[in-house]
């Protein structure tokens, strides 16, 4: 079959061309349209449900909106694992679907299970709210907006009600979220006293506001020819129209304004923003679930523009280099084009100088970028994107593509040069083509073999380093594909009437030498064997020292800054410190931008109080890995140096990955259930305690935040009855003042203004007159809130967490990874020894776990591959010697990496790890081509015997030597420029190959053949 | 001074010093000048001050025509009385003397100031009840100057009522607050005989005398306040107020460079924050801006970075 498709298109040869051409010009147009984004969507399918809740405390929130809804989506169909924390005024549910699920679906089960529960929710309660799907990545886009002339009212407006709109509609964008400024609304400030004298409660008040605000509508008349519509419109528009209208009542009319001041005001708000030091607005972009980054961002960017004339005369000033993702997407692709375009020039020198003609140069050079568009166009077509993960696939496949471009090619110029005059070109061609067909393809089924184990990893691990496995079999495949198609058609059109030149003099005296040292080594094989033995042993032995590290540190040129003061923190001293902090980095060279978000904004994807904030830092581009270390270093200098806060400094990528992370990060992990809030703090502060004395149990913590200030308020309904009040009563009017209840809304054009019922602020800001608040029942009579209430200052829980509908604290503790095991077992000890309340139970996981389990997991499926490749090379060569003699050439091949990995101080990286698989795709590629040539010659000549192998070895030296230099050449501009932003696993991935591929090609040239010529036929000796 | 005998005071001294210092030290947050500039820290000496502290009431101005027509039907009962009583007496010496005053007429004289003698004692319990005990036992030249005033419309007569009767008791004087802005006080007469339903409240009367026409119609509705007992102490302005662990502090500064923390106890509301009676002193510099900066500085949470 194989040889009738390489006769196939060695007969339709120009058909073959025309194809080619087009696919490369399709692959380039798609270049266009291809998903762009920094990373592969690693966060499992899951839904958050948020559900503002104004002026519900932490537990109120968890006990009349969380479990409801848990109950509601919990145990629905495919749901992993349901998590929610409770914090002042939302409910913030996140729904895991199983890994395979898929997120729309999970959506829809989610919403299908919160349309039942909405209804019961408590009155006060908005709605759920689905968070938009977005991808992993999330951010889009930051910019930020300051004004001398505009106040924060004005600027709010203006961003939220003109640009978010508009940004919202550019395609890919799932969420734009607003932060600082101030949000308007028209407060009606009740003057209690004058309620009281009128002999009128807040209820009667806001009700007024109800009505005088109300918009309905006129329905029509209909006429024997027309229907007339009629439109009725509301009178209040503006703050003095509220303050006339009428409040409903037997006695003397009393107006709003009698009783209440009317007036435009700030709305109280979770969040803020200070821009580049100074108070602004934030808008934040994500990005929709599979949208291109890099595509969206553009169109962003150009709608932003059609509004930047009109800035100006606004008096606003836009930062829009605040966060910008693309900026890693950009830098890294622009870094890989430019390294390719190099390597790419390097590739066809090297071509060049072995094959001495520009033609077989051009045959060569066309299946790389054939194979790699090629595989770039089914990436997307499965549904992927080109982040970091797939372009490092397609870098380590790269020497794999390169050698099948290389050896088709060698071959091929070798026979034709070796052409009889009664042989054709076609049969020539077919022959050099399918003679090393079958150990081709065995090679390239190894190799992909070798990245299965990846392939099949599950989990975020599997989520993340899928598609690099996946790119990488593709690109192996389609790079096959192309070498049996494409190759041998355009050999045949292009070097079919030429005159191809002889072999180069120094490559011919090369082989000479190397022929001469392979008889001394066929003399003295132990002498070669030993020592490869030996070294091989010791690299495979110090692989296990290196520190190895998961994923390299992104130089993405942006930095996360977490900052947290004491829960109960305001707004106004959280933007005290942003302010001071902001001018400080600002002040670092190489920073650019410095924005700050504290607290929330609804909708958002933080749910944090106002005492936490995040700082986003944009270095200036093209900054060196070194001099971005430098920086990260005076920024912890920074941060250090402002007392009362709780920092970390993370990269935007880090911080990404940290958030998607399900659950907790540290290694060893308690979770308390059972009983109540009280008796799971006291029990959570006991096994704390009693943990923090196990040894190499470091960095206890106890992950519930400190409680925050509270007033506590517990009507006495007796007391409240005596008054004609009821419960309800109070705590309606209690929110009313201290929450201020939305009665209803003003339309001014596009823009909605809330309308809300409040008291002055000296009661407000006071929590003395908490006690003095007056109040009116159903029946007229007046009460002062102490009356019927006992009012006094406590502390209250910030956050409330559940983990399966069940209340959950946790205790957390990190001990050095070779330690978890033994600590686990310490602790689970020494809180066994503890008395438990009754009803609470205890639960441990570690990472550890989690560790074992992927662990595991790769082994077994590496011992499966590793049975698939040992059963591929029997199959290929049906001797177990012949199996023997590959796998053992693996082990020397890696030594020129590990050596690099050493002398480099580097960690073993992924980078490394996947340079490692390409230096053993190309040594057992070497070795089977070898084997097989010495074979074929054998069976050519009759027996076997030292020419044999001698002449083997030097017909192979060709194709190994171009393969060496050509993929180190090719690899060598990512070498280089290894530690820059977009080469973080490309770069390592180069130095490991390398370095490999000299001790790769010195097994290859020498040890190898005299393994050949020792070990492949039982009978031979050591003697030649 | 015998120099051998400082020794123990010396001693004591030192040993007082060393435990103070290790008090404030060990509870003092530091904080650099320059930090303190850049978070906007502040300090500010507390200031002595007075604060009287008033519970809100509501005062409702009565019509005065029912006490006025009272006074006045007292005053004519009184007339009758003494009429009827003078008839009484002449009749009863006429008819002793043998006069042609008949025995019947005499019987029916003695009735008539009967009769009026109930009709007076009725209507000062009338007035006693329905305008209290304070209006009923006023004297005539009182009641006489107070009903010219009334009628001239210089004095008003109000109803002052607080919820659930909160400091009526403990008060002379209150203070009326009309709608412009402007202030009367008025006199405390005595406790209402009726309680306010919806106020719970049962109420004082009270009375307010100028020498000009007040604007106070029958029926208007103020806003009263007591005239409280003054309280003197340092005034704690709500900026350097804490609340943490239910409890209300303010951070001192105890040097340039450090604060200590300090628990309030013994204070009342005032205007725009607290009157501290006793804990703190005039003089003291207490931190008015930064003061969440400092407690979140004295408790650092786990995993500073």
């Amino acid at each position: 079959m194989l040889e009738a498709i390489v006769s196939f298109c060695l007969r339709k040869a120009g058909l073959v061309l025309i194809a080619t051409v087009v696919v490369i010009a399709a692959g380039f147009l798609s270049l266009r349209t291809v998903p762009y984004d920094v990373f592969p969507d690693f966060v499992p399918a899951q839904a958050v449900v948020q559900t503002e809740a104004p002026g519900l405390s932490a537990t109120q929130v968890e006990q009349i909106v969380t479990r409801p809804i848990e109950q509601s989506v919990n145990g629905a169909a495919g749901v992993q694992s349901v998590r929610s924390e409770s914090i002042q005024g939302l409910s913030i549910v996140t729904v895991v679907f199983n890994s395979d699920a898929d997120p729309f679906r999970a959506r829809q089960v989610v919403a299908e299970g919160l349309g039942e529960v909405t209804s019961a929710l408590p009155k006060g309660v908005k709605a759920p709210k689905v968070s938009p799907l977005t991808s992993s990545t999330m951010d889009l886009l930051k910019v930020g907006f300051t004004s001398e002339k505009l106040n924060p009212a004005e600027l709010r407006d203006w961003v939220q009600w003109e640009l978010k709109p508009r940004l919202l509609s550019v395609p890919g964008v799932a969420r734009a979220t607003v932060y600082g400024g101030v949000v308007r609304r028209i407060n009606v400030i009740a003057d209690p006293e004058k309620l009281a004298a009128n002999q009128l409660g807040f209820n009667d008040l806001i009700k007024a506001v109800q009505a005088s605000a109300v918009v309905s509508g006129g329905g029509f008349v209909d006429t024997t020819e027309q229907r007339i519509l009629v439109e009725p419109s509301s009178p209040v528009k503006r703050p003095q129209d509220i303050a006339s209208a009428l409040i409903p009542r037997m006695a003397k009319p009393v107006r709003i304004g009698d009783v209440a001041t009317v007036e435009e005001a700030a709305a109280p708000d979770f969040g803020d923003a200070v821009i580049m030091g100074k108070p602004g607005v934030l808008i934040s972009l994500s990005s929709q679930y599979g949208s291109n980054t890099l595509d969206t961002t553009y169109r962003v960017e150009e709608a932003l523009a059609e509004v930047a004339p009109a800035l100006a005369g606004l008096g606003i000033e836009m930062h829009s280099g605040l966060h910008r993702p693309a900026n890693f997407v950009e830098t890294a692709l622009r870094g890989i084009v430019e390294d390719l375009l190099i390597g790419a020039l390097l590739i066809a020198l090297i071509l060049f100088l072995f094959l001495r003609n520009l033609r077989t140069v051009l045959v060569s050079f066309v299946s790389i970028p054939l194979s790699l568009l090629l595989t770039v166009m089914l990436l997307t077509k499965f549904g992927m994107s080109i982040n970091t993960m797939t372009l490092g696939g397609l870098a380590v496949a790269l020497g794999v593509v390169v050698d099948d471009a290389v050896i088709d090619v060698e071959n091929i110029v070798r026979r034709l040069r070796q052409r009889g005059p009664e042989e054709s070109v076609p049969g020539v061609i077919l022959h050099a083509s399918m003679e090393i067909r079958g150990p081709v393809i065995y090679a390239t089924l190894i190799v992909a073999l070798v990245l299965l184990p990846v392939l099949m990893m599950t989990g975020l691990q599997g989520a993340f380093f899928a598609p690099l496995a996946t790119a990488f079999i593709l690109a192996t495949l389609i790079s096959l594909v192309v070498a049996m198609t494409v190759t041998p058609a355009l050999c045949y059109l292009f070097l079919r009437n030429t005159a191809l030149p002889n072999e180069a003099g120094t490559l011919s005296r090369f082989k000479d030498w190397h022929g001469k040292l392979l008889q001394y080594s066929f003399r003295f094989p132990w002498r070669f064997i030993v020592p490869a033995g030996l070294i091989s042993m010791l690299s495979v032995g110090a692989l296990f020292l290196f520190n190895s590290e998961l994923l390299p540190a992104f130089r993405e040129g942006h930095y996360v800054l977490q900052a947290a003061a004491h829960p109960g923190t305001s707004l106004a001293v959280s933007r005290q410190y942003g302010s001071a902090i902001s001018r400080d980095l600002l002040d670092i060279p190489g920073v650019a931008t410095v924005e700050q978000q504290i607290g929330r904004s609804e909708g958002g994807e933080d749910t944090w109080g106002p005492e936490k904030s995040e700082f986003h830092l944009e270095l200036t581009p093209n900054l060196s890995a070194q001099k971005q270390d430098e920086i990260e270093a005076q920024i912890h200098n920074v941060l250090d140096s402002y007392p009362g806060l709780q920092t970390e400094v993370l990269t935007f990528l880090g911080d990404r990955i940290g958030e998607s992370l399900t659950g907790e990060t540290a290694a060893l992990v308690i979770n308390i259930y059972g009983g109540d809030s009280a008796a799971l703090e006291k029990t959570a502060s006991a096994i704390a305690a009693r943990i923090s004395t196990v040894p190499d149990a470091t960095d206890v913590k106890i992950k519930t935040p400190p409680k925050t200030p509270s007033i506590q308020i517990t009507v006495n309904p007796d007391a409240a009855a005596f008054y004609g009040l009821t419960p309800t009563d109070v705590l309606d009017a209690v929110q009313s003042v201290y929450a201020g209840s939305t009665a209803a809304q003003v339309f001014r054009g596009d823009r909605v203004i809330d309308i809300a019922v409040t008291v002055p602020s000296s009661i407000q800001k006071s929590p003395e007159s908490v006690r003095d608040l007056l109040l009116r029942g159903a029946s007229g009579t007046l009460a002062r809130l102490e009356d019927v209430a006992s009012v006094s200052l406590s502390e209250s829980s910030t956050s409330v967490f559940h983990s399966g509908g069940r209340l959950v604290f946790t205790v957390t503790a990190n001990p050095e990874p070779q330690n978890v095991a033994i600590v686990t077992g310490a602790v689970q000890r020494a809180v066994h020894e503890l008395t438990l309340p009754p009803g609470v139970y205890v639960e441990y996981s570690s990472i550890a776990d989690d560790a074992v389990r992927a662990r595991n997991e790769l082994l077994l499926h590496s011992l499966l591959a590793f049975v698939g490749i040992v059963a591929l090379l029997s199959l290929a060569f049906n001797s177990n010697r012949a199996v023997l003699l590959v796998i053992s050439t693996a082990p020397f091949a890696l030594v020129g990496g590990v050596v690099a990995i050493a002398l480099s101080g580097a960690n073993l990286s992924l980078g490394a790890l996947v340079g490692f698989v390409t230096l053993f795709g190309i040594a057992a590629r070497n070795a089977i081509l070898l084997v097989d040539h010495a074979d074929q010659l054998a069976v050519e000549k009759g027996e076997w015997s030292l020419a044999v192998v001698l002449v083997a070895a030097r017909e192979r030296v060709t194709p190994i030597l171009m393969t060496a230099l050509v993929t180190g050449l090719g690899l060598l501009p990512l070498a280089i420029e290894t530690g820059q932003a977009g080469r973080e696993i490309q770069g390592p991935m180069a130095i490991v190959i390398l370095a490999g591929l000299a001790s790769s090609t010195v097994m290859s040239l020498l040890i190898l053949p005299a393994l050949i010529w020792r070990f492949r036929q039982a009978h031979t000796s050591s003697k030649p | 001074m015998n120099a051998s005998n400082l020794h123990r005071p010396l001693f004591l001294l030192l040993f007082l010093v060393f435990t103070h210092a290790q008090q404030v030290c060990a509870d003092d947050v530091k904080i650099g000048v320059d930090m303190q500039k850049r978070l906007g820290i502040v300090t500010m000496p507390l200031e002595e001050r007075q604060v009287s502290h008033s519970s809100p009431m509501f005062a409702t101005v009565l019509d005065p025509s029912p006490l006025v027509t009272l006074f006045s039907d007292r005053r004519i009962a009184r007339l009758t009385l003494v009429n009827a009583r003078t008839e009484a007496a002449r009749t009863k010496s006429l008819n002793k003397n043998g006069n042609a005053i008949s025995t019947k007429d005499m019987e029916a004289a003695g009735l008539t100031a009967a009769v009026a003698r109930e009709r007076l004692l009725s209507l000062n319990q009338r007035i006693m009840l329905e305008w209290g005990p304070a209006v009923g036992k006023m004297d005539e030249a009182e009641q006489t100057r107070i009903v010219a005033a009334l009628v001239d419309g210089k004095a008003a007569l109000l109803r002052v009522d607080a919820s659930a009767g909160h400091g009526l008791t403990e008060t002379e004087f209150v203070r009326l607050r009309l709608a412009d802005g402007e202030t009367l006080e008025a006199r405390v007469l005595g406790p209402a005989r009726s309680a306010d339903t919806y106020l719970q409240s049962a109420g004082i009367i009270a009375l307010v005398e100028q020498d000009r026409v007040l604007p106070l119609s029958a029926g208007l509705m103020l806003n009263a306040a007591t005239k409280a007992e003054q309280q003197r102490g340092v005034f704690v302005p709500e900026t350097a107020l804490l609340y943490m662990g239910g409890q209300i502090s303010v951070y001192v500064a105890t040097g340039q460079e450090s604060f200590v923390q300090h628990i309030l106890t013994n204070y009342q509301p005032a205007a725009d924050g607290l009157l501290v009676k006793a804990g703190l002193k005039a003089g003291d510099l207490v931190v008015t801006s930064g003061a969440a900066i400092l407690y979140s500085t004295a408790t650092p949470q786990e995993g500073e970075d």
